[in-house]
């Protein structure tokens, strides 16, 4: 078999690395850990927020999909890619070995890693069934599933990755390309049944993912089949597309004339005088701020959000006297979970209710369509800042750059501050549109409220004003959108710093600075609800207290990490720099592995 | 000397000269790999000093040091008076670091890199112009300004390497393997430009693990082998040291062993032995007078066909040194 060789040697790298290991412990002990959590919180609850099987169930599987889904971006969207860069991709080439050996291999030793993770996942979501509600069928079907959505996307980073040389690129291209075949297909199905969803009728959904892991329930046998197998042949497709492409891509391209071909989008040269100006300022500001693409990319997102919400604006102040979208530009900078959001749908459940049943359907799918949208430029945002923030570094260690600033007059402090204002420069604007967003919406709501109310400030459950509330749970919203972006931008420095992928990096930062506090401040108030409730103390609590006590939690959350990262970045820099200056590994972890090594070696 | 015993008698004795480099118990370990163990290296101002090692000795490991990137796991570093890790940046302002494996932006052009470190280095804008115009001048790189650092060729990229080090013009210059990768028409250049250097009065630490280039190059050379410095010294003191004493192969036309016999009886012969025909003669040291041997040999009423004298390169030297190291 002439690819075993490259599964063979990234296997081995693989083994090296101690994120192979990691994971997989982690996978298995976080999966343990939440059914455990959610047992927990159904027996202090007596089942009144949920019974035990079927929750973990659904918790279990909707995090194995979106790990699923984001394996393309996180595992294989900077393989490929990464190896052009190098310059090992050729002398693959230069080999017997043809396209589809090397995608292959790549397929094999990438989906090896996100395997172990998920077998090591598995065994916790069949453990589920035992506390009932979940059949056999039911979690085998899941599982498929899931193991069927890994494949796609997986396929699809690889796709992404033979067709890219930048990191930034690949991340972002595998992003839009997973976000496509998610949300895209089942939506141009929407809009094929004219924007009303009692006509939807899926066609292009079938491919989809999300569509499957949907609707995995009530679908027929003949359609889940249809779709699985469907899917597949798609990963496959982009598979045989991936081998074609990357015999022809490996090239190098510097362009031979020695002059840019798209200059304006690079950035200034440094003989202009802006330039000039920052070279005096900062050097590193200067060198930061090099690469334009990702700026123009977050503007150009970014100002099409803005023009698509004013346009929702426009739209919905014409076609009645009804009230602006509430929930869209709430989780648009702001993360979808928070309690804020959650709490507040459940009290003004009835008013958001009253607000569609009055609006067109038109203007519920434009609704809709914002929310979605704004979700998932808050999310991409994100990513960007936490990409933005590693990459610089990552990318400074690797061409030897660090080294040799390192070695001037120019120390780690006026390195990291350079870096920390080249974000400012790229990211500032754009989130403070975002945040204007969300404040525009958070007062729009509030007014509208008030409106409504009709003068009743107070609501006869309890005794809380609820518009004092919404004040509350809107600032602390905003504060929240604030401090997770400086989180997200200084920890992501510390992890370039000490991580030598990028995307790997960007995964550890949005995981430990957002996703891991989420699910944990999820269910610390989960259950601070549940001890209420069966305390029956639920109805004489300040209700303001709990966004209130959620966000701050958050925010406190976001500065230790703010404030653990600039200790790090400023007192260990220097060394951290020097150790992964080269491309050596100290020791490989686990031992065992270490010693397995030696003895291949030898 | 003569300036020095003319002085007025008044006038205070001149302090010694602060060396460019002194090292004392230099020690750096990777876990627990020791790179480099209890080097004691000094290098005196104005030399251009060889620093010599096979793969793996520690070389880069020292310069890392000396250009204050790594921290030495014990021992002192001094670079032209300054502490390299309480003075740190006294030795960055004074020093100029070329990498082994040399980092460049391939899509930055060559006067954006060269400007980007003159600001580095705090080199002020009006003057930073100027001095990228120099030192690309010095490196015979000023046709390439505006080219993309991408497609220069290899030697090329080594000269802009070169460049940036010079940019704020450093009293000390760590060059860690310059000439790996040239070809021989651009290593002469290289050393033409580093002899230039040295005539202006810099100090220039050059490794490399290609010896016949140092031996015509530099004034004096430091061997490290395993992390420990094995010789330091004037280059021609390097044969001295490590060789054994002069080789001499005599070739007679007839009755080799009665030539054996008479050249055994010569107090300067260390050792005579049969070689293929000819007659091998260690002398018991390097500097002697060899005419002697001749002389033996004519006198005792033999023919002598041939005489000469064995050409010990430094290669040879390195290799019978590096070998005993490693045995
Ligand atoms: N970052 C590192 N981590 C672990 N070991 C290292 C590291 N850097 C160097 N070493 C080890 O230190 C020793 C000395 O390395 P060094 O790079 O100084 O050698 P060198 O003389 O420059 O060799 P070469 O001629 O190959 O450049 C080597 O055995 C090397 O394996
Ligand atoms: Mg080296």
């Amino acid at each position: 078999m002439p690819f075993l060789p490259i599964v063979e040697r990234e296997l081995r790298v693989g083994a090296r690395r101690p994120f192979t290991y990691w994971s997989r412990l982690a996978a298995a002990a976080f999966a343990l850990l939440i059914l455990v959590a959610m047992y927990a919180l159904a027996e202090v609850s007596k089942g009144a927020i949920f019974t035990a099987g079927q929750a973990q169930f659904a918790v279990l599987k909707w995090l194995s999909f979106i790990f699923a889904c984001s394996a393309g971006v996180f595992l294989t969207a900077d393989t490929v890619s990464e190896e052009k860069r190098e310059g090992t991709l050729g002398l693959l080439f230069l080999t017997d070995l043809r396209g589809h050996d090397v995608v292959l291999g790549k397929l094999i030793s990438s989906s090896v890693t996100a395997f172990y993770g998920f077998l090591a996942v598995f065994p916790t979501l069949a453990l589920t069934m035992m506390f009932g509600g979940v059949t056999v069928g039911e979690f085998w079907r899941m599982v498929l599933i899931i193991s069927n959505t890994l494949f796609v996307s997986i396929s699809a980073g690889l796709l992404v990755s033979s067709m890219s040389r930048d990191a930034v690129k690949a991340i972002n291209g595998a992003l839009l390309v997973i976000v496509l075949l998610l949300g895209g297909l089942p939506l141009a199905d929407f809009i094929l049944a004219a924007g009303d969803i009692m006509k939807f009728h899926p066609v292009l959904s079938l491919a989809s993912p999300a569509y499957l892991f949907w609707s995995a329930g009530p679908l027929l046998p003949r359609d889940y089949w249809l779709c699985v197998g469907l899917q597949h042949a798609l990963g496959w497709m982009m598979l045989i597309f991936c081998s074609v492409c990357v015999p022809r891509t490996w090239q190098q391209r510097t362009s031979r004339t020695g002059v840019h071909r798209w200059n304006w989008l690079r950035g200034g040269s440094g003989a202009s005088g802006s330039g000039r100006r920052l070279l005096d300022k900062n050097p590193v500001l200067w060198l930061a701020v090099q690469d334009r693409w990702l700026r123009w990319l977050v503007w150009v997102l970014v100002l099409a959000a803005v023009g698509q919400f004013s346009w929702a604006v426009i739209e919905t102040a014409r076609s009645s006297q009804t009230p602006m979208p509430m929930g869209p530009a709430r989780v648009a900078v702001g993360s979808p979970s928070t309690a804020s959001t959650r709490t507040v749908t459940t009290t003004n459940g009835t008013t958001t209710v009253m607000f569609t049943t009055s609006t067109s359907t038109r203007i519920a799918t434009s609704r809709f369509a914002v929310s979605t949208i704004s979700w998932l430029l808050a999310l991409g945002f994100k990513i960007w800042v936490a990409l933005q923030a590693c990459r610089f570094f990552i990318e400074a260690i690797r061409s030897g750059t660090l080294e040799l600033i390192l070695v001037s007059p120019v120390g780690p402090a006026e390195i990291v501050k350079g870096q920390a204002r080249a974000l400012l420069r790229i990211f500032l604007v754009p989130a403070l549109l975002l945040l204007l967003m969300q404040v525009t919406v958070g007062i729009q709501g509030i007014l509208e409220m008030r409106h409504s109310l009709g003068g009743v400030r107070s609501m006869p459950i309890g005794s809380f004003d609820i518009v004092f509330m919404q004040v509350v749970s809107l600032t602390a919203g905003i504060m929240n959108s604030i401090t997770v972006l400086l989180a997200l931008g200084w920890f992501g420095m510390w992890m370039g710093v000490t991580t030598r992928k990028v995307p790997v990096a960007v995964l550890k930062t949005v995981g430990f600075v957002i996703v891991l506090p989420v699910l944990g401040l999820t269910f610390a108030s989960g259950m601070f609800f549940a001890m209420m409730m069966a305390a029956s103390t639920f109805g004489r609590f300040p209700f303001w207290v709990a966004p209130l006590l959620y966000c701050g939690l958050n925010s406190a959350k976001d500065l230790a990490f703010i404030f653990w990262s600039r200790n790090q970045l400023f007192t260990r820099f220097r060394e951290m720099a020097a150790q992964e200056a080269r491309a050596v590994t100290l020791s490989p972890w686990p031992p065992v592995v270490a010693a397995k090594e030696a003895a291949i070696a030898q | 000397m003569n300036a020095e015993t003319s002085a007025p008698p008044l006038a205070p004795p001149p302090a010694p000269p602060i060396p460019a480099v002194s090292t004392v118990g230099l020690t750096r370990t990777y876990g627990t790999m020791t790179a480099l163990n209890a080097l004691d290296l000094t290098v005196n101002r104005g030399d251009l000093f060889g620093f010599i090692g096979s793969n793996g000795a520690g070389k880069t490991t020292t310069l890392r040091i000396l250009a204050t990137f790594l921290a030495p796991s014990a021992g002192q570093a001094r670079v032209l008076g300054h502490d390299v890790v309480r003075d740190a940046d006294a030795v960055r302002h004074v020093i100029g670091y070329m990498p082994d494996f040399f980092g460049v932006y391939k899509d930055m052009e060559v006067t954006e890199y060269l400007d980007f470190f003159g600001a580095c280095y705090k080199i002020p804008t009006a003057q930073r112009e100027k001095t990228v115009n120099d030192v690309l001048e010095l490196v015979g790189l000023s046709e390439k300004k505006g080219a993309l650092i991408g497609a220069l060729s290899r030697g090329m990229q080594q000269r802009l390497g070169l460049a940036r080090v010079l940019i704020h013009d450093p009293q000390l210059l760590l060059l860690d393997e310059p000439a790996s990768g040239l070809d021989p028409r651009a290593r002469i250049e290289m050393m033409a430009i580093l002899q230039e250097l040295q005539r202006l009065g810099k100090t220039i630490i050059i490794s490399s693990h290609i010896l016949s280039e140092l031996q015509t190059l530099c004034n004096r050379v430091a061997i490290i082998e395993k992390g420990k410095l094995i010789y330091s010294g004037p280059v021609q003191g390097v044969r001295d040291q490590m060789a054994s004493g002069l080789v001499i192969w005599v070739k007679v036309a007839a009755e080799t062993d009665r030539a054996i016999e008479l050249l055994k009886s010569r107090s300067e012969v260390a050792e005579v032995a049969p070689v293929d025909g000819r007659i091998k003669v260690t002398m018991v040291n390097h500097d002697i007078d060899h005419s002697c041997i001749a002389d033996t040999i004519v006198r005792g009423g033999l023919k002598l066909v041939g005489l000469a004298e064995d050409e010990l390169g430094l290669e040879e030297v390195f290799l019978r040194v590096t070998r005993g190291e490693t045995q």
